[in-house]
């Protein structure tokens, strides 16, 4: 027997990741890649994402690449692949694999030519009408595999489209054909997004479009689909693996919050200062001024998927203010950013004041500038911001930007339509407070309403949106999927509850969520959270007096609750005292608080108006 | 040159099949190996071939089962 590698010193997953995330996805090499899973899979700590793997093809070749490359973007994957084939065995799970590794996520990749082969050999042999059928009997086994994946596991599924050949069988002639190649992949991948933007959990996860960013020629190698029935090739493998990376930091809410820009030479050519407004290259038919105008419209993009925008620039705030005013040719308005840092300061002293006045953590920004130096600084001081440092050429900037792969969301809700402007408000309020004597005052001038309810299916989404992405008030962090949020509606024995608030500037949309679980004796507070820019106007409090007016309706003798600190929740630690709860005991991991029913007496915030319904 | 040729074949030995790159017998042969799967032998011949900047067949990436038959393979390719 050969020595195996003598064991390598411990590493921890935090050493691991700050280790790979500069590194571009292609500076990989096989042989690391292997080493690098194999090391990651050896350390101890808890995953941040149990993935199961199903399908037809070979998919051991790709999940060590994944793994790696969901490490360097800071999550530990806890992977399952099923056997080779056995997609629907998977699912019945008569051995119970699956639900013991109780995955968060389900990829399923399919392969037509090995679902359907025989059918697909004859292709240009068949009627249209054939073809047809053919197209509708694979979608149908496809819904019923998400309805029953659906049922039996409350993962999300992501379920991989069809890349179409690139070279059709009857060549250029297929697109004169009806039902040809072309329109049969075009149509079968067109119902399967359809099929699951109707059911809530299921996603398509778009490798036909990862084959075409990449390039089918390359993308594809027949002697590995032969020898292992991996149809892709190893330089294909890690693009592949980090469009999945991106669907993961999606589902687990671990996309960043906000895009920080600088200015001159980023959102237009030329300094501000030097060249003066009229001076600066922006569109106008100019090739580098139609590449920062570009540019721009794709930041303005960002701000439709709930992406915040900031400036960060070292500039006089007149100057700067005056571009936004003056040039009205500019895609970007001053009202698409929550926040301006326009000053001399460092850009480390500026990129720490809007986490703070925006209320987000430092690892929620990305800062985009076309200085190295800045970027470099950045770099060293505040290591969690990610930095993208701008290419020398503007026409590539709008790749730069969209290779940010923290960026995403799986869905775009209401609530992320309307984020900048509620974060633009968020900043008028501060103003306000500023200007009000006391904070009596400031809280009665802000005319707070809230509506508390249920959660309706309606609101499955944005609860779990909730669920994943609040770390600030939040008592107990507890991660809950769509599948657990679908199954708290049905539960008789959990209530969930969402408050909605507004006030005279505008509505803040749904922004806290009480879970409480009943037993015979008791009622528990399981999760109790706000998102963070509703802090500190009493909002908590009319939350916590429905959840005591609830436990009183609910018989039950005593009310327990639980707190679980985190490095995040600074701001709940003495949150149950001050609502009048007895801590009654209290360990290293948690501290559990207790009420009585004689003690469940409501706090004061007269000046929010409540509707219970 | 030699040398360097054995050196680059061992690390990706090493890497891909997690074994200790200097203590490497010259005679290692799949099967005394615990982790050369079937899996694994495609993920070394695919790292070789990525390391090495060649392409097999696939009759010779069924021949590549011991470390000197390997070298011959690299080495006619060359």
């Amino acid at each position: 027997m050969t020595a195996p590698r003598a064991a390598s010193p411990e590493v921890t997953f935090e050493e691991l990741h700050s280790s790979l995330k500069e590194r571009p996805i292609s500076s990989f090499t096989a042989g690391e890649l292997a080493a690098l899973s194999r090391r990651l899979q050896a350390l101890g700590r808890a995953a941040d994402v149990r993935l199961a793997y199903l399908g037809n093809v070979t998919l051991d070749f790709l999940a060590p690449v994944v793994s790696v490359l969901a490490a360097r973007r800071g999550l530990l994957l806890d992977s399952y692949i099923a056997p080779y084939g056995q997609h629907v065995q998977a699912l019945l799970d008569e051995d119970g694999t699956l639900r013991r590794h109780d995955p968060d996520v389900i990829l399923l990749v399919l392969s037509l030519t090995e679902l359907r082969g025989d059918a697909l050999a004859e292709f240009p042999a068949l009627e249209a009408r054939a073809r047809k059928e053919l197209m509708n009997e694979i979608l149908v086994h496809l819904e019923q595999w998400i309805d029953m994946a659906l049922e039996r596991f409350s993962s999300t599924l992501l379920i991989a489209t069809f890349p179409h050949p690139a070279r059709p069988m009857l060549g250029l002639a297929d697109l004169k054909e009806e039902y040809g190649e072309t329109e049969f992949y075009a149509e079968l991948n067109l119902g399967l997004v359809r099929a699951c933007r109707k059911r809530q959990r299921a996603v398509a996860f778009d490798l036909a479009r990862v084959v075409s960013f990449f390039g089918a020629r390359a993308a594809f190698d027949p002697k590995m689909a032969l020898l292992a029935r991996m149809p892709w090739s190893r330089a294909f493998l890690p693009y592949l693996a980090e469009e999945l990376v991106r669907y993961l930091l999606a589902v687990r809410g671990r996309a960043r919050k906000c895009v920080v820009v600088d200015l001159d030479n980023t959102l237009w050519g030329g300094v501000v200062g030097e060249d003066g407004i009229e001076g600066l290259n922006l569109g106008g038919g100019d090739p580098e001024g139609e590449a920062y105008f570009e540019f721009q419209r794709r930041l303005k993009a960002l701000t439709h998927r709930g992406v915040l925008l900031a400036i960060c620039s070292k500039n006089n705030l007149e100057d700067a203010l005056e571009v936004f005013r003056k040039r009205q040719d500019m895609p970007l308005a001053e009202s698409d950013f929550a926040m301006m840092a326009i000053n001399w300061e460092p850009k480390p002293v500026n990129l720490e004041r809007i986490a703070q006045t925006l209320n987000i953590g430092l690892d929620s920004l990305v800062l985009i500038d076309d200085s190295p130096a800045e970027i470099s600084l950045v770099r060293q001081t505040i290591p969690e911001v990610r930095c993208v440092l701008l290419p020398e050429e503007p026409a590539d900037y709008v790749a730069a930007l969209d290779e940010v792969d923290e960026l995403e969301k799986v869905e775009v809700l209401r609530e992320d339509r309307e984020k900048t402007h509620s974060y633009r408000q968020q900043a008028q309020r501060a103003e306000l407070r500023l200007e009000s004597l006391d904070l009596g005052s400031y809280l009665a001038s802000l005319k707070t309403r809230v509506r508390i309810h249920r959660v309706e299916p309606s609101g499955v989404a944005r609860a779990h949106q909730l669920f994943s992405k609040t770390n600030q008030f939040n008592l107990t962090t507890r991660r809950y999927s769509l599948g657990d949020v679908e199954r708290f509606l049905t539960d008789p024995t959990i209530e969930l509850w969402q408050l909605e608030a507004g006030d005279r500037f505008g509505e803040l949309g749904t922004i806290a969520l009480a879970l409480l679980r009943l037993t015979p004796q008791s009622m528990e507070v399981d999760s109790f959270l706000m998102s963070c820019r509703a802090m500190g106007r009493g909002i908590e409090t009319a939350a916590m007096n429905h959840v005591k007016r609830r436990f009183l309706a609910s018989g039950r003798e005593e009310l327990h609750s639980l707190l679980i600190p985190t490095p995040k929740n600074v701001p709940v630690r003495d949150f149950y005292l001050q609502q009048g709860l007895r801590r009654v005991e209290r360990t290293e991991e948690w501290e559990r608080y207790s009420l009585s029913r004689a003690e469940a007496e409501e706090k004061d915030c007269s000046w929010i108006q409540v509707e219970e319904s | 040159m030699a040398d360097e040729l054995s050196r680059r074949i061992r690390r990706v030995l090493s890497q891909v099949l997690d074994l200790d790159s200097d203590s490497i017998p010259d005679e290692l042969h799949r099967e005394n190996v615990d982790g050369w799967d079937s899996l694994n032998h495609l993920r070394l011949v695919t790292a070789l071939e990525e390391e090495l900047g060649v392409r097999f067949t696939m009759r010779e990436v069924g021949e590549m089962s011991n470390l000197a038959r390997i070298r011959e393979i690299v080495e006619a390719r060359q």
